[in-house]
């Protein structure tokens, strides 16, 4: 008899089935508590916007909220530059979005449980940038990661 | 029953391992997202205005001038150009009568809410008019500007 063809006794197959059941549940890790991280929240910091400026850069304040009752460790934070308004919210093609670009978060940051943290992205209107560019507003999405530590 | 071999359970407990890991990694990550905004600042157009008149001018003569540009911004620019000047009419004596060169240079930073003074040179023509003796010419000039922020 072959040892490498011994069968797959009882126990062996609980595993297996057990394992299996273990993977089920996380693609919903992100609502269930203890299974898994809800998905944080990622938002512009209330009155400490930054007026930007052609060859400067200047801080973007964001709030990462965390609705876990532990601390998460928010790893990468980036940020997706659309196209931008003007005052009345109307496009202005004579400005590109990529007119702005936004640094990724320098390093990790701690959220406690169910607490925010504010960190500063650096933000860069670039030089050169089109007079059409002036006092217009540059959406931004935000999109991040975090592991609990 | 055939009984499982000693090797063959030693790599099942490992694949079983390796699998709870996995989840173990998965279940304690998460994303997060959101959405924000950022705006531009506008600009404040500069004002020039005459700093010194230089010496008396007569005709086919010349004199140095400043004039004084203020940057009402909260910030720093550059000048990038101040055009050529030509006078207006003044009391009978026919405009372009005194007149003022493109400079060749408009080097240096106007900080942020401060100013910068800027030498050009007048000529007045040698066939000015009598009316045009003991007269205050004004020359009207436009500059630009460009942001030297950094």
């Amino acid at each position: 008899m072959s040892r490498w063809r011994s069968g797959v006794p009882a126990g062996a197959l609980a595993v297996v089935a057990l394992t299996w059941f273990a993977i089920g549940p996380a693609p919903v890790a992100n609502t269930a508590n203890g299974n898994g991280i809800k998905q944080f929240g990622i938002a512009d910091v209330p009155g400490r916007a930054t007026a930007l400026v052609p060859g400067a850069a200047g801080p973007q304040w964001i709030r990462l909220t965390n609705a876990e009752n532990f601390p998460i460790l928010v790893q990468t934070v980036t940020a997706a530059v659309g196209k931008p308004v003007d005052s009345r919210g109307q496009p202005v093609p004579a400005c590109p979005a990529s007119s702005v670009r936004v640094d990724a978060l320098a390093r990790p940051v701690t959220v406690a449980g169910n607490g925010t943290a504010d960190v500063a992205l650096t933000t860069h209107l670039l030089p050169g940038t089109p007079d059409a560019c002036r006092s217009v507003t540059f959406p931004l999405t935000y999109t991040g990661t975090a592991v609990k530590p | 029953m055939r009984k499982i071999s000693k090797r063959s359970a030693i790599v099942l407990g490992a694949a079983g391992v390796v699998a709870v890991a996995g989840v173990a990694y998965a279940a304690w990550s998460s994303s997060g997202a959101g959405t924000g905004s950022v705006s531009s600042t506008t600009s404040v157009n500069s004002a020039i205005t005459p700093a010194s008149s230089g010496s008396v001018l007569y005709p086919g003569g010349g004199t140095d001038f400043t004039v004084s540009i203020d940057n009402p911004n909260a910030y720093p620019v550059v000048v990038t150009s101040i055009s050529a000047g030509s006078s207006n009419v003044v009391n009978g004596c026919a405009a372009g009568t005194v007149t003022s060169a493109v400079p060749a240079s408009t080097t240096g930073t106007i900080a942020a809410h401060g100013t910068g003074t800027y030498t050009l040179h007048a000529t007045m023509n040698s066939d000015a008019a009598d009316a045009c003796k003991g007269q205050t010419f004004v020359l009207p000039l436009t500059a630009t500007l460009a942001s030297n922020a950094s």
